[in-house]
């Protein structure tokens, strides 16, 4: 019985194989981007973020992928009470003759996925608030382009030297870094079906706020 | 003669398996040996100077700075503002390391006869501001780095060691006193900044009922 089962079952797999390829396949070419999807996409990027998961942040990453990053660092080491004092902070800057010029990045896939790898811890020590996402898609559902704004706070931390031993350090926060970014980003559905971006504008403003008490101190 | 001293262990150790498995685990004063990855090692001590030590510790730095509620150790927070201010919670097993120095020529010629560092591990913290509910607990994280072994991961050397610290202190007995200087409680991380601690959490400000007044400098 069995051995007759195996001799039946063996076609009917291939048959199956065959049949899931073709699914693939034309889920592939029929996927298309809707506003759930992408949404869904733009959430599980930002956990990714949050989580300091280097691989999945790189796997989202299409590869062309580029990243364009504009950030104007508003205050220097001043540390401010928010936004506005930031601005303000800049603005006299600006009135004294200095030029509060950005400084502007392009990162490649590759870049990105080794960047994420060494600074995953930092990531997870980020707290991230995100605006209304601006979805648009083209009428044919492979490309979307997404606007969102975004603030993110990173402890700015230093180092003091340890009683334990001279090779030890601890660890202190100087001040938490605030980021106001603006971010366009393009998705498109790559070879495999999946969504990944194709590539990420943003523009951003930083500057340093008072320490935010670690929640996990 | 054998027989009751085997019914006495087996009674012993039927009482600490219920002991177990009811309540959490206990709280442990442990020695530390080595807290390099490769060669982790850390005992349970009961030598009378290493026990004093850790008894100094409770009384000059847990019971001044922490108030004890069943199973879990509770600080104020007394932040610049009433919106920052609260209480924050940790949740055991407690876990007291004892890190001696080695002696030297000077510490015998002061009568030094203990030196060291005391650290607290707990387990979880969690954090509850002015008019909130508190937070989710997380796991917490340490601050005390290597410089030259820290891993890829951000791993410190002394990750062998259970959960992570919330407080230490240097600790000295010179000349038959002990002295201990705490460096770190809670989120505070120098000694202007321990007074924040104080005064220590009312039960109407640990259950919520109350604000924790702020703090300014």
């Amino acid at each position: 019985m069995k051995g007759t089962m195996l001799q039946s079952t063996t076609p009917k797999s291939d048959h199956a194989l065959v049949l899931a390829m073709l699914c693939v396949a034309l889920s592939a070419c029929s996927q298309q981007l809707t506003e759930r999807s992408v949404s869904k996409f733009i959430d599980a990027a930002d956990q990714d973020f949050l989580d300091g998961n280097a691989a999945a942040l790189c796997v989202k990453r299409g590869k062309d992928f580029l990243l364009t990053a504009s950030n104007f660092d508003l205050t220097r080491d001043k540390i401010v009470a928010d936004l506005a004092a930031a601005e303000a902070v800049a603005a006299e800057r600006e009135a004294a003759g200095e030029r509060v010029s950005a400084e502007i990045q392009t990162v490649t896939r590759q870049s990105l996925c080794l960047d994420s790898l060494l600074d995953a811890r930092t990531y997870r020590k980020a707290t991230l608030q995100r605006g209304k996402l601006d979805i648009r898609i083209d009428p044919d559902g492979q490309r979307a382009v997404v606007l969102a704004h975004y603030t993110v706070r990173q402890p700015v931390v230093g180092q003091r030297d340890s009683s334990l031993s001279m090779r030890d350090v601890v660890e202190h926060q100087i001040a938490t870094r605030q980021t106001e970014s603006d971010d366009e980003s393009v998705l498109i559905i790559d070879g495999d079906g999946d969504i990944v971006f194709a590539s990420t504008k943003a523009q951003s403003r930083s500057f340093l706020i008072p320490s935010q008490r670690d929640a996990r101190l | 003669m054998t027989q009751p001293k085997v019914l006495t262990s087996i009674a012993t150790l039927l009482l600490a398996a219920l002991l177990g498995a009811c309540g959490a685990e206990p709280d442990q004063l442990r020695r530390v040996r080595s807290f390099e990855v490769s060669s982790c090692n850390s005992e349970l001590t009961t030598d009378p100077l290493d026990t004093e030590a850790a008894i100094q510790f409770r009384m000059q730095l847990t019971e001044k700075y922490f108030v004890r509620d069943r199973d879990v150790l509770i600080v104020a927070n007394h932040e610049t503002a009433a919106a920052a201010s609260g209480v924050r919670q940790y949740r055991g097993p407690f876990y007291t390391y004892l890190h001696p120095r080695k002696l030297t020529d000077e510490d015998h010629a002061r009568q030094i006869d203990w030196a060291g560092m005391v650290f607290l591990h707990a387990e979880g913290v969690r954090s509850r501001i002015n008019g909130s509910n508190f937070g989710e607990w997380q796991r917490v994280r340490t601050r005390n780095f290597t410089d030259q072994t820290r891993a890829s991961d951000g791993l410190t050397r002394w990750v062998c060691l259970k959960n992570a610290e919330i407080a230490w202190a240097e600790v000295t007995h010179e000349q038959g006193i002990w002295r201990v200087k705490p460096l770190a409680i809670s989120v505070y991380e120098t000694v202007d900044e321990l007074q924040r601690l104080l005064p220590l959490p009312t039960p109407r400000q640990i259950s919520g009922n109350e604000p924790v007044s702020p703090k300014i400098p």
